[in-house]
């Protein structure tokens, strides 16, 4: 095969490379505004509803409501929950990421279609599907049952409600982290007498590790602000989400509107520490 | 630099496009008030959408049924949203909806908006609770002995206290089903001398406590008892036909379907969140026109249309309801004239 032509293109006017002709500062503060202002006015649309949250909020709702006995049991819920399930992610979510990254299955189009498809079912239909899976009477819930567990409006029915909500996000976004990962370097430490299980934990997991966090965190996320599949198969114990719905049906929006609040609050955090670590940890990568 | 240049130009086209999404947003909302967005083939001439926000057990009824035979007859659009009568009430309160109609079950989350929202209201029809088994339970061959009457009643409420019996029921707190069903119990102690504690052994705690692992989303619990995964489960007559699902009529005393035993409904009752108490009343279908909403002739249009023959013989056509002479609570005349016509005023 010929190789192509390449026209090199000299710098000239407007085009800005070395020695060419500078652009007037004024034109350049012009750019530079209209860049921050357009992405001002994306970041704005995109946060209109967290806008809506903070001015629609006024302290007296925020501490009738919050004052209530009980108020912040579904925080804990919420807390306990989402913990639990991001170990659960952890545990059965990152073999598969990294078994879809490397490319170590038969057929790994039908796994990563099968990621997509809980991916892009609704989550009220998730919630509804548990039911046909998990319900008392079903195989799964008779051996529950046996071990005097139920996955119907308890604290494990949360769990899984969450995890089938989150597990996607979190299996894409490692199996990305995975794949960012240079194989040549794995390659390496096993040719330096490396077995398999110490090159995962000493070379893959750290390389991947700022990739990794933010999946995570954006599991975290999707985990604490669950509700389509929850409110099907755990509408007790309540979290955050059935919370704040229940409030909004028992006493209105400005009652209802501080759970959300304490939602954003509580859920925040470890996105924004994943953040900013992937974001140093790639920095130093960089050099 | 070119890079800032063309970064600015991005950002600049995104924002456009943004502003594009949410004016794109004003004229769908707007659209919907085309009238052959429902289907409708009627007088053309008539622009506007009624609104309506309606208890849950309604949304057979009112989106496959009720809604495009509307939009036919009068060439108005349709648009519904289905919920907890209490809770319909609350948001349209909180203004985080917007409806020109509201029909509720039973009057009182119409009552609570207050005249400024809702001066008058109609009613129109009533239901019953049913309890609604699953043909496949273990309990099935009861379920379907006392259903046929060869097995007293009274057993019924024996046998949902059995330890390990799956019931399913919705929130007393935010739904008039899951009060309704509370109350029917507590008839039923009363009515067949049951022991004091045969309620909270039913309900497996204290009757409003939300805690209960029994209660679930409306919608959630017609799920469960189709998947097999309840024993039984409280239901609306209506609902429990609609959804062809096996269950157990009760007497008009207990089953808050017949007007005449209001008195006898009101000897039951529970206290809600917020220290609430609420007491038995009959299972009404009662409609209201909501003051200042927008599309005001849409809103009276339907409710005329629900309250007409053509109206009623669809009500009695889907079943499980039982259409009530057209009752006005409120002054006659702050009902539109179109409505009043179809009250004989």
């Amino acid at each position: 095969m010929a190789a192509s032509p390449v026209t090199v293109v000299p710098p000239g006017p407007g085009r800005g490379g070395p020695g060419g002709p500078a652009v007037p500062r004024g034109l350049r503060y012009a750019n530079r505004s209209l860049a921050v202002a357009g992405t001002g006015i994306i970041w704005i649309v995109l946060l209109g509803p967290v806008i809506a949250l903070l001015t629609h909020l006024s302290w007296s709702s925020i501490t009738s409501s919050l004052s209530a006995p009980g108020a912040f049991d579904p925080l804990i819920t919420s807390a306990e929950s989402g913990a639990v399930t991001l170990g659960v992610l952890l545990l059965l979510g990152t073999p598969l990421a990294w078994a879809l990254a490397r490319g170590a299955l038969p057929f790994p189009r039908v796994w990563e279609t099968g990621v997509l498809a809980s991916l892009l079912l609704p989550p009220l239909v998730v919630g509804l599907l548990l039911v046909f899976m998990i319900g008392p009477y079903t195989p799964i819930g008779h051996l529950l049952g046996d071990l005097h567990l139920s996955a119907t409006n308890t604290f494990l029915a949360l769990v899984i409600a969450q995890v089938y909500e989150s597990a996607p996000y979190y299996v894409l976004g490692a199996q990305a982290a995975f794949a960012s990962v240079d194989p040549r370097l794995e390659q390496q430490a096993a040719l330096l007498g490396d077995p398999p299980g110490r090159v995962f934990r000493r070379v893959t997991v750290p390389l991947a590790a700022p990739g990794m966090a933010m999946a995570l965190a954006i599991a975290w996320a999707r985990a604490m602000g669950a509700f389509g599949a929850v409110v099907i198969v755990a509408y007790h114990p309540t979290g955050l989400p059935l919370q704040i719905w229940t409030t909004l049906q028992e006493t209105g929006l400005p009652s209802a509107l501080p759970y959300a609040l304490v939602l954003l609050v509580v859920a925040l955090p470890l996105p924004i520490a994943a953040y900013i670590w992937s974001a140093r940890a790639r920095g130093r990568r960089r050099g | 630099m070119a890079g800032m240049a063309g970064m600015a130009g991005m950002a600049g086209m995104a924002a456009l496009a943004c502003l594009g999404l949410a004016a794109a947003g004003c004229s769908s909302s707007g659209s919907s008030g085309n009238p052959g967005n429902s289907g409708g083939s009627g007088d053309a001439k008539h622009s506007g959408t009624a609104n309506v926000a309606y208890a849950a057990s309604l949304t057979y009824l009112n989106e496959r049924v009720f809604g495009p035979a509307f939009a036919n007859a009068t060439g108005y659009a349709y648009q519904g949203t289905a919920g907890p009568s209490d809770g319909l009430s609350g948001e349209i309160a909180a203004k985080t909806i917007f409806p020109n109609v509201f029909i509720s079950v039973g009057d009182k989350p119409i009552a609570e908006l207050g005249p400024k929202l809702a001066r008058w209201f109609i009613q129109y029809a009533s239901t019953s609770i049913v309890v609604a088994y699953n043909p496949a339970s273990k309990y099935a061959p009861q379920f379907e002995a006392i259903a046929s009457g060869k097995k007293p009643l009274a057993g019924l409420f024996t046998l949902m206290e059995q330890p390990g019996f799956q019931l399913g029921r919705t929130d007393p707190n935010t739904d008039p089903q899951g009060r309704a069903f509370i109350y029917m119990l507590e008839l039923a102690q009363m009515k067949y001398h049951l022991p004091k504690d045969t309620v909270t052994k039913i309900l497996g705690g204290p009757p409003a406590s939300p805690k209960s692992t029994q209660i679930f989303d409306e919608a959630a619990l017609d799920s469960r008892l189709q998947a097999g995964q309840v024993d039984a489960a409280s239901a609306y007559l209506s609902q429990a036909k609609q959804l062809h699902l096996r269950y157990i009529a009760l007497p008009p005393d207990i089953n808050l379907g017949d007007a005449s035993f209001a008195g006898q409904y009101a000897k039951a009752s529970i206290t809600i969140t917020g220290n609430e108490t609420k007491t038995g009343s009959p299972l009404t279908l009662d409609i209201t026109t909501i003051s200042g909403a927008k599309d005001a002739a849409a809103g009276d249009a339907f409710v005329a249309y629900v309250l007409s023959k053509a109206g009623r013989d669809l009500y009695a056509r889907q079943g499980g309801y039982t259409l009530l002479t057209p009752a006005l609570t409120g002054p006659a005349d702050a009902v539109p004239a179109l409505i009043r016509k179809e009250l004989g005023r």
